[in-house]
């Protein structure tokens, strides 16, 4: 089955499942409130989004100086910089590195751009057990699933599933519901986990060009832990990453947060200068740092689309968006679901993504929640240009389109369509309303059709602004 | 630290493409408009006046214990040194299970006289600065054996506490800034209390301004010069990954204390 | 693109009203031509001298979104020429003036002098209820309507053009009106053109969210500026128990001049 048709049926799963709905609902009230509380703490959140799109353009736009500069600033002091041009090419290099070490235990926070290389099944396979430690993504781990939504991995579950995982896999009582001693558990678990690591894997939210700086925005600790108790670290991030100035952190770090759960800052946000310095008494001895194009590189070339390297991945769009609330993170089956996610997938990934652009009403909400300014909307459109342009769509859709703007180019032609149109709608018997028989069925499966009216209002307005005329269009009869 | 792949092509290949994205996108007629019209003082300062920043000094204080209360880091108010160790004595009674010891230390406890035994916890992890040897040392004979120097060693599991020092301390979020060279990394997040002892002159109003003291005035003067990481701190560890509920302690300390001293 | 307030851009103008341009979406013009019929019965009671352009057909808005953009390219030809000498241009849906107002400059960007015409057109288009509160300066028409009713914000009304109390503005000045504010009342209805037909379940669901807060709050009708909207809304109310009617709000205001 390709990718259109399966999200096509998990679209209509979840559209139908009642239980999750009750669930994002929920979660997503409880973010919404948070969220409009944390807004408040700016004194300009319009303002602040204007200066984050700012700076974030700037960054895109001169990104091979940004990224050289990083690269040297932190090779100066002993970390190793890799370059990726592709997805095979990152699992490569931290295979390489792994092997190097006789690495047998992998810990990991959380990082979107290793769900995309698909890292931690190319470690399990080269036999390292690797273990993801931020809470979420420790559940989906468990439950053998990808991340359902990018900040929040298991926003799907209640309570009663975790329990349930926990008792099954960790041993807890089965009746142990509270959040505290579920909590609690997972922490013990991990813990034994990170002490015995041999490299712990991170990934980056933003990257300081002007200090050579890997900055990592969490709540947890686990990323700390990654980057604090195992001899080797990783970080795995995109290109796009980057950020001109350590000062630009004063404002994107409180907007991520707000953007992402309301905080006015994260629990934790880390900078990374380098591996252990002489005289520290922990800390990894070697960092790498693995950059990723994958994809990212076409998307700059395209000035029309490139803004939406401008994420920060954040969440806040998938929150919003009213296609995501309908169907969830997992129908998408993409790594970067929601409205992010539809747009940027079929640039990333191609064609076979292609519906993803189409499956949005393009409201607009998401543009409207994202801190940085993306018209996410307005791309989702240039994404169904491409497609069309290059003609990826069915047939039947290039048909329609093309039969409308024929009927569309002549004033004369355009009124005969419709009233012949009309004319049969109004011979479509009542009795198939709805069912596989009708003509409308895409439309009247799901919601009733209007009755086509007798006489369209050109033909209205001829009738009342002239007297009838030998022609006759101009004297379309109320039939 | 060499790679043994031949990854000079892959640099070339990702920093080629990107360059040749620019040049390509730059000559395309389909740029879109002006960007986000921002000024230049904007972008120096991409914070400013964004947020209600206190003024320097006491508003200062009084901020960061406002947002500390919110979120949830425990900040004690301290006159002098000795009542640090007093303060500190009591903290580790009740997690470390100390027991009081009344031959001691002076000025301390309700009598006046309260001292300490060590008796089975798994000692305090302690960064090796002068100002807290002088802050331990009326504990000293009292905690021997269970204190350990980040000199001496790693921050390893199972401590009971770890005691450092603060790079700098922000009014506007109440955080704590804690450098690698505060004890090494594991101290402040691995152990389930972290106790920060730091001066109420440390308090920067804003991240603004506690970013550029990181960064410092020259590029020799960053703290990355002597510290491989800094983690700004606020809050103990924290998650709501369980529907979105609050739980403390997710990874790192299930308690954040803050022995903030007034008139250092 | 961003479109900006049009607070700025138009600020009431005082003098007799323009010559105004009947821009008729074409499903306005082919499915739903008493919405209309209402905006001329209320502009004419306005005194606007009013012009239908023969010439017009489609304004591009199916093409384009779907992503044809040739297509849309040769119909904002046509519109352009039909309508590149009017003063002002009225249309009854939010939707279709953000396709000429917001989106004709970019589909013409490639041609200097199609998108200078774009713009001077997109100047010159205004959706029905901006055109009343913006340009003419009227908010009350005199009209009375007592039911409660509540206002669905169109995507395009709320997020391209930025028109969210213009509507609100209108109904508050209509006697015996209740206005009921909905929760949700942004949440988009479901609509979205080709999506409503290509994902049909999702688009019920989301539907089914509007209808439920209309039913929640008990009012009489909705109300808004997209009749593409309203078709959606009304489509799923009708197979639902409950008794909220649609209304375009021309139409209201056109029920509520009659009833006056």
């Amino acid at each position: 089955m390709n990718a259109a048709r399966q999200f096509r049926h998990a679209a209509r799963a979840a559209a139908q499942d009642a239980e999750i709905a009750g669930i994002l609902r929920f979660n997503i009230a409880t973010y919404d409130a948070a969220v409009a509380l944390g807004r408040g703490r700016f004194l300009d959140w319009r303002e602040a989004r204007r200066r984050a799109e700012a700076i974030k353009r700037d960054a895109i736009a001169q990104l091979d100086r940004y990224l050289e500069e990083f690269e040297r600033r932190i090779i100066a002091r002993g970390a190793a910089v890799h370059w990726a041009p592709d997805a095979a090419a990152a699992r490569e290099i931290i295979l390489e590195i792994a092997r190097r070490h006789n690495v047998r235990r992998v810990v990991k926070s959380k990082s979107m751009v290793s769900e995309e290389i698909h890292l931690r099944e190319a470690l399990e396979q080269a036999g390292m057990a690797t273990l993801e430690t931020d809470l979420g993504e420790y559940i989906v781990q468990l439950r053998n699933e990808p991340p359902y939504h990018i900040v929040t991995p298991a926003m799907h579950l209640r309570r009663e599933h975790i329990a349930g995982l926990f008792h099954q896999k960790l041993g807890t009582p089965a009746d142990e519901t509270s959040p505290e001693a579920l909590v609690r558990a997972a922490r013990r678990e991990m813990r034994q986990r990170f002490v015995a690591a041999d490299l712990g894997i991170t990934g980056a939210n933003f990257l300081i060009a002007d200090h050579g700086l890997v900055a990592i925005t969490e709540n947890e600790g686990n990323a700390r832990l990654c980057a604090s108790l195992p001899p080797v670290q990783v970080v795995l991030t995109g290109i796009e990453k980057l950020l001109p100035r350590l000062a630009d952190l004063a404002l994107f770090w409180p907007l991520l947060a707000t953007a992402g759960t309301g905080q006015p800052i994260t629990c934790y946000n880390s900078l990374l200068g380098g591996p252990r310095r002489g005289g520290e008494p922990d800390g990894p001895r070697e960092l790498h740092i693995v950059l990723l194009d994958n994809g990212r590189s076409r998307v700059l070339a395209d000035a029309a689309q490139r803004e939406l390297l401008h994420c920060i991945r954040c969440g806040a769009c998938l929150n919003a968006c009213p296609v995501f609330q309908t169907i969830g993170g997992h129908a998408y089956a993409t790594t970067y679901p929601g409205p992010i996610g539809a747009a940027l997938t079929p640039l990333l990934r191609g064609p076979a993504y292609d519906h993803l652009a189409y499956a949005t009403s393009l409201c607009g909400a998401c543009a409207e929640a994202c801190p940085v300014g993306i018209e996410i909307h307005h791309q989702l459109l240039r994404d169904r240009a491409q497609a069309a342009a290059a003609r990826r769509r069915p047939w039947s859709e290039r048909l329609e389109i093309r039969a409308l703007a024929w009927a569309a180019a002549k004033p004369r032609r355009f009124e005969r369509a419709g009233r012949l149109a009309r004319r049969l709608l109004r011979l479509r018997p009542q009795a198939i309303d709805g069912t596989r028989l009708d003509p409308l069925r895409p439309w009247t499966r799901y919601r009733q059709a209007p009755e086509p009216p007798p006489q369209s209002f050109r033909a209205w307005w001829r009738q009342r602004n002239s007297p009838p005329a030998p022609n006759s269009m101009a004297a379309e009869p109320p039939s | 630290m060499t790679s043994p792949i031949p990854e000079s092509r892959n640099r070339e290949a990702v920093l080629g493409a990107v360059r040749q994205a620019l040049r390509h996108a730059a000559s395309n007629p389909a740029e879109r408009d002006a960007p986000a019209q921002a000024s230049r003082s904007a972008l120096e300062f991409p914070a400013r006046g964004l947020f209600s920043i206190p003024a320097p000094g006491e508003a200062g204080v009084q901020r960061f214990l406002e947002e500390c209360a919110a979120n949830r880091t425990e900040v004690i108010q301290i006159g002098s040194e000795e009542q640090a160790s007093a303060v500190l004595i009591k903290i580790l009674e009740s997690v470390m299970g100390l027991e009081p010891n009344p031959a001691a230390i002076p000025g301390a406890g309700p009598a006046g006289n309260t001292a300490v035994v060590a008796a089975g916890s798994e000692g305090l992890y302690v960064q090796d600065a002068p100002a807290l040897r002088r802050l331990l040392s009326p504990l000293l004979e009292n905690l021997s054996g269970r204190i350990l120097w980040s000199s001496a060693t790693a921050c390893e599991e199972n401590r009971a506490a770890g005691l450092t020092l603060a790079e700098a301390l922000v009014a506007q979020t109440g955080s704590v800034i804690v450098g690698s060279d505060c004890g090494g990394r594991a101290a402040s997040v691995l152990p389930e209390l972290h106790i920060v002892y730091a001066r109420a002159s440390q308090i920067a109003p804003d991240l603004e301004t506690a970013l550029a003291s990181l960064g410092g005035a020259s590029a020799n003067e960053s703290l990355f010069d002597r510290a491989s990481m800094a983690s700004v701190v606020t809050g103990p560890s924290r998650t709501a990954d369980i529907e979105k509920l609050l739980v403390l302690g997710a990874h790192g300390p299930r308690r954040l204390i803050v022995l903030l001293c007034m008139n250092a | 693109m961003s479109l900006e307030s049009s607070q700025e851009r138009w600020p009431a103008a005082a003098g007799a009203p323009p010559e105004v341009a009947l821009f008729i979406p074409c499903f306005v013009d082919q499915v739903t031509p008493e919405i209309g019929r209402d905006l001329v019965t209320v502009l004419e009671r306005l005194g606007c001298r009013l012009r239908f352009p023969p010439d017009q057909t489609c304004c591009g808005q199916p093409a384009f979104n779907a992503g044809y953009r040739q297509e849309a390219r040769a119909l904002m030809r046509r519109f352009l020429d039909t309508f590149g000498n009017s003063e002002a241009i009225v249309c009854p849906s939010g939707s279709c003036t953000a396709m000429v107002r917001g989106f004709y400059p970019e589909l013409a960007q490639s041609d200097p002098a199609l998108a200078a015409a774009a713009r001077r057109v997109g100047e010159r288009v205004y959706e029905f209820s901006e055109f009343l509160v913006r340009r003419l300066g009227i908010t009350e028409l005199g009209a009375a309507f007592p039911h409660r009713v509540a206002v669905h914000d169109g995507c395009h009304m709320l997020r391209e053009l930025h028109l969210k109390d213009e509507p609100r503005q209108l109904l508050r000045r209509v006697r015996g009106l209740e206005l009921v504010e909905i929760d949700d009342a942004e949440r988009c209805c479901g609509f979205g053109g080709s999506f409503s037909v290509n994902y049909g379940m999702i688009s019920e669901a989301m539907a089914a969210r509007k209808a439920d807060a209309l039913e929640a709050a008990e009012v009489d009708y909705v109300t808004a500026c997209d009749p593409s909207c309203l078709l959606q809304i009304a489509g799923v109310l009708a197979r639902r128990p409950g008794r909220v009617r649609t209304l375009h709000l021309a139409s209201l205001l056109a029920r509520g001049l009659a009833s006056a």
